[in-house]
């Protein structure tokens, strides 16, 4: 169904804004278009086979295109487009997360998939909500490792990929992710009050 | 150095560093820092316990339902995917052994008005019976509320790698091919599309024979309730078409370009767009602006192996014809691709025998539009179609060559039109003239025409364009009239394909404006072209908004319109230049000779002149000078001849017809008309050789002379011509002639009479007529005043008037 034009109009206005650096902005446009986005991002965690890897590519296309109808948007500057992809798929999968633990049943032991090379975290919807405090408190150290993490497990951008969106050699970026996990993994791997 | 950076420098440095010897590396580095110190160190403890914490792979649930499925139970998983799972099943009474398919939907998918479409599906699916498609047997909904299916199980392997294993050489895997496209077309033809064509649903049975799998699956899946949840799960990226990645209405265009990724991989081992696991270059897809990679540049080594051929064999039947087939398939505009899938197994039939292919390449055909669109304007009014012309010999010349090289090909098809072009143009120079050039094209056009009719039915766009071209063509070659049917069947097909107002219905009418102008109907011309121009302000044109104002500016000027409206379709040609760098450099130059010709016809001869100096600088600042100057140095002729410069016209003609013997073009027709316009000015500066040259081109250009606009200039040069040479009973009825014509035919033009006026004038009073050269004198004053407006004080043809009326007169009362 075609979004409603004065919608649009508003994505379109705060994607600016959002590019600009506003980071408010995302969370604005995600709850403009929640509805849709919300509904096509977990058709795909529904329709995935446990044990299977999340296929970021096809949530990517709907968003693609759902902007991409977003008049005078210019989806060229694919950086731009890419990091907020990562960023709001990562948004829906925590918010996914959350609403999955506010249902089950105590001890069920659901598992949200993600990419597979996201395996080694093998997250629950607990683990999930604690990688996305853990990225929160990443970010505040180093913002653009995160940028790094989110386009290759929440996209599922090849490292190469990944230097090439974010213009820095490949090495970088193996650099970056090898200290990037380690540091979410120690992280992870504490008790959830220990300070870091 | 942050304190974070210190410790990331520090944690890859160790990293490098043997395990045994970190500690004391570190404590070495850390001056002290103990904190920092045991940062690094924990960070490192952390590394290597993720690294040798390897994930656990979750287990496979290989259970087999239990219910029922109509006469069947499942026996065995074959496979899950996203929307399904697929079972070995067999007649749970056992009475036969035979083995089934069975596929349960997935159980999110359910609902009422899935129920209701799957249905219809399944019986529009049932009525499928090919042996080249999976049959299917039974389907319904299971006692758990499951919708299932049962079809022809199949021992098989994907076409590809069926292919491969078996280093099937390209003919066998055109010949398996083949199969494909059998099966697809005859689905097709019972409105059936496929919409997940890939080679995991084509396998290839023991005996070698090609089954499809899955046919109505997917658009079974494709709820129209529900599009944003299912559609992309219902294709496979890799084989979709962008339609299809767009999420737009789909037919059976989409399963061609899927076929055609299939073939691409079949014949070359990759993947046309790039490397199909990256998620970059399958999302770069959806903007449509990917093109595919070369078949030849694909081909690697290991491909040729699994060939049976050299690597350089295997680029080599890659080249041409197979290309062109594949890029056909693999077109962005569903338009352009085949028609339907027999017409791909027919031009692959046609290959394989060694035949002639019916795909155009598209390479010579853009380069060839290209050329048309550069040199729009030189050959404007007259002949554009000559190009178009050149165009369509250039292809089936091309096809009967059966060029194998791309890049050669371009080249060669680039210099044939450009030698075609000057060729023609300069024997043949006006379609009204009927040369028997055209007797060469004859063939290839109508039978061109006859066949696009048959085999473009599927296509209306293309139809339509060849139609147009045809049509264009036929139109310049003499038969405008041929080619006004051709080309208003061409908008007829646009139109009731609902592409009536389009930008190639811009460049139709364009086109059909020419022909009307050929046949002397030139207010229909100026009607066609002036919708032409509404359409391309709206829609664009080909041919460039510009390009289009200008061509209707001179169809305004011709057909009888008055000046200051042509001027004003020149001023806004001007304002819209075209993109060709060339043109677009000249642009200026190309309008402003056309306005300053306008304005010094019109009177104001200060402005007109200015207006062609410019132009003439510009146009001698470039190398050459271009060919667009001919008009420049005739309009200012015609401004020297009126100021009574003669002597000056004469040089600006002289120039003309040096760079035209250089330079042949049919910018100015043969040059003849030139030739009379120096006659007139030499005759007028008192030189006896005009009659002469006069007379050796009269024939010619008096024949030509099919616009009123052109036998008015005709009668006009040639009673001046006669009168400065003691002729002046023949110059007198050339220039009542010229008046009569004017009066009648452009009645709206009418500063153009003010010269007529004149010469009539000076005619009669060198016979002795002077009462009626007073008259005529005062009805061109008359004629000068109304049309000059503020023009009129001070004009020399007004001052020219004044001085014969007065003497005339003088001469009278004596």
């Amino acid at each position: 169904m075609p979004p409603d034009v004065p919608v649009e109009r508003e994505i379109t206005r705060l994607l600016h804004r959002w590019k600009e650096g506003d980071r408010e902005a995302l969370a604005s446009i995600a709850s403009l278009a929640y509805d849709e986005l919300h509904a096509i991002a977990i058709g795909y965690l529904r329709r995935e086979v446990p044990g299977h890897t999340l296929q970021a590519t096809g949530l990517v296309n709907e968003l693609y295109l759902r902007l991409a109808q977003v008049r005078g948007i210019q989806l060229t500057d694919r950086r731009h487009f890419y990091t907020f992809a990562a960023q709001l798929m990562r948004m829906i999968l925590i918010d996914h997360a959350r609403q999955t633990r506010a249902l089950k049943r105590p001890g069920s032991a659901e598992r949200v998939p993600l990419h597979e090379e996201m395996a080694w975290i093998d997250a629950s919807s607990d683990e999930m909500l604690a990688l996305d405090v853990a990225l929160d408190q990443l970010e505040v150290l180093e913002e653009r490792k995160v940028r790094v993490l989110e386009l290759r497990f929440f996209l599922g951008c090849t490292n190469e990929e990944t230097a090439q969106l974010l213009d820095v050699s490949r090495a970088t970026i193996d650099r970056d992710l090898e200290f990037a996990k380690t540091w979410l993994y120690r992280r992870l791997s504490q008790p959830p009050n220990s300070g870091s | 150095m942050g304190r974070i950076d210190q410790i990331e420098e520090l944690f890859h440095q160790a990293r490098a560093v043997a395990q045994e010897e970190r500690a004391a590396w570190l404590e070495s580095r850390c001056n002290g820092d103990a904190e920092l110190c045991q940062e690094v160190a924990s960070l490192l403890e952390a590394n290597s316990e993720m690294r040798s914490s390897a994930p656990i792979p979750a287990a496979p649930d290989l259970s087999v339902p239990t219910a029922k499925f109509g006469a069947y139970r499942a026996v065995e998983l074959l496979g899950r995917g996203g929307t399904s799972t697929v079972y070995r099943a067999e007649r749970a009474d056992g009475q036969f052994s035979q083995n089934v398919a069975l596929k349960i939907m997935a159980a999110h998918l359910g609902g009422p008005e899935f129920l209701r479409r799957f249905e219809i599906e399944r019986q529009l699916m049932a009525t499928l019976n090919h042996n080249n498609i999976t049959r299917l047997l039974d389907g319904g909904v299971s006692s758990n509320g499951d919708p299932y299916l049962l079809t022809e199980f199949v021992e098989g392997e994907p076409l590809d790698r069926y292919a491969d294993s078996h280093k099937l050489d390209l003919d066998a895997r055109l010949r398996l091919f083949s199969q494909v496209l059998e099966a697809v077309d005859y689905a097709h033809r019972n409105l059936i599309v496929h919409r997940d064509l890939k080679p995991a649903n084509i396998l290839v049975n023991t005996e070698g024979n090609v089954k499809l799998l899955d046919f109505g699956t997917a658009s079974l899946l494709a709820r129209p309730t529900d599009i944003t949840l299912t559609r992309v799960r219902m294709m496979t990226p890799r084989y979709a078409s962008p339609e299809q990645l767009k999420g737009e209405r789909l037919n059976i265009s989409t399963d061609i370009f899927s076929l055609g990724v299939v073939l691409y991989e079949l014949l070359c081992g990759g993947w046309p767009f790039g490397d199909p696991n990256s998620v970059l270059s399958e999302l770069n897809r959806i903007t449509g602006k990917v093109a595919p990679t070369s078949l030849t540049s694909c081909a690697t080594a290991e491909a040729a192996g699994s060939r049976s051929v050299s690597l350089q064999n295997l680029r080599g039947l890659l080249r041409g014809d197979l290309s062109t087939i594949v890029l056909k398939m693999l077109e962005n505009e569903p338009a352009r691709r085949y028609g339907s899938a027999r017409q791909v197994a027919e031009d692959i039939e046609r290959f394989r025998e060694g035949r002639p292919i019916l795909a155009r390449p598209r390479t010579p055909w853009y380069a060839t539009r290209k050329f048309v669109t550069r040199n729009w304007l030189p050959v404007s009014a007259a002949s554009a179609a000559v190009l178009a012309l050149a165009a369509l010999t250039v292809f089936s010349v091309n096809k009967a060559a059966q060029a194998r090289e791309e890049a050669a090909r371009a080249q060669r098809v680039s210099d044939f039109v450009k030698n075609t072009f000057l060729s023609a143009s300069s024997t043949w120079t006006s379609p009204l003239r009927g040369q028997s050039r055209a007797i060469e094209f004859k063939d290839v056009l109508d039978n061109a025409a006859e066949r696009v009719g048959k085999e473009l039915s599927n296509d209306p766009v293309a139809q339509a364009d060849l139609l147009g071209t045809i049509g264009g063509t036929y139109s310049v070659l003499g038969n405008p009239g041929k080619g006004e049917l051709l080309l208003r069947q061409a908008l007829d097909v646009l139109s009731r394909s609902g592409r009536g107002a389009s930008r190639k219905a811009a460049d139709l009418n364009v086109f059909l404006c020419n022909a009307y102008s050929y046949q002397g109907r030139y207010d229909e011309a100026l009607k066609a072209c002036a919708h032409g121009v509404e359409l391309a302000r709206v829609y664009g044109s080909e041919l460039s908004v510009g390009a289009v104002l200008n061509n209707t500016g001179f169809m305004a000027a011709k057909s009888g319109a008055p000046l200051a409206e042509a001027e004003k379709y020149f001023r806004e040609a001007e304002a819209n230049g075209p993109t060709e760098p060339r043109l677009a450099k000249l642009w200026p130059a190309i309008n402003n000779t056309r306005i300053g010709g306008l304005r010094v016809r019109q009177g104001d001869l200060a402005e007109g002149e200015r207006l062609l100096r410019d132009s003439e600088r510009l146009l001698r600042s470039e190398p050459g000078p271009p060919i667009e100057i001919l008009p420049t140095l005739d309009a200012l002729a015609v401004a020297a001849r009126i100021r009574g410069n003669y002597p000056e016209a004469r040089r600006w003609l002289e120039e003309a017809l040096e760079l035209l013997r250089q330079r042949p073009t049919s910018y100015m027709g043969s040059g003849d008309q030139l030739e009379i316009e120096l006659a007139a000015n030499e005759t007028l500066a008192g030189q006896p050789q005009g009659l002469s040259r006069f007379q050796k081109v009269s024939a010619a250009v008096e024949a030509d002379s099919g616009a009123p606009v052109e036998s008015v200039r005709f009668h006009l040069l040639a009673g001046i011509v006669e009168s400065g040479n003691g002729l002046r009973p023949s110059a007198e009825r050339h220039l009542r002639a010229a008046l009569a014509t004017s009066q009648k035919e452009l009645a709206r033009q009418p500063a153009d009479r003010v010269e007529i006026y004149l010469r009539l004038a000076q005619t009669l009073a060198a016979s002795g007529r002077n009462s009626e050269a007073a008259d005529v004198a005062q009805q061109g004053l008359h004629c000068a005043e109304s049309s000059y407006a503020q023009f009129f004080q001070g004009h020399p043809m007004v001052t020219e008037l004044r001085k014969l009326g007065g003497s005339s007169t003088a001469l009278v009362n004596q």
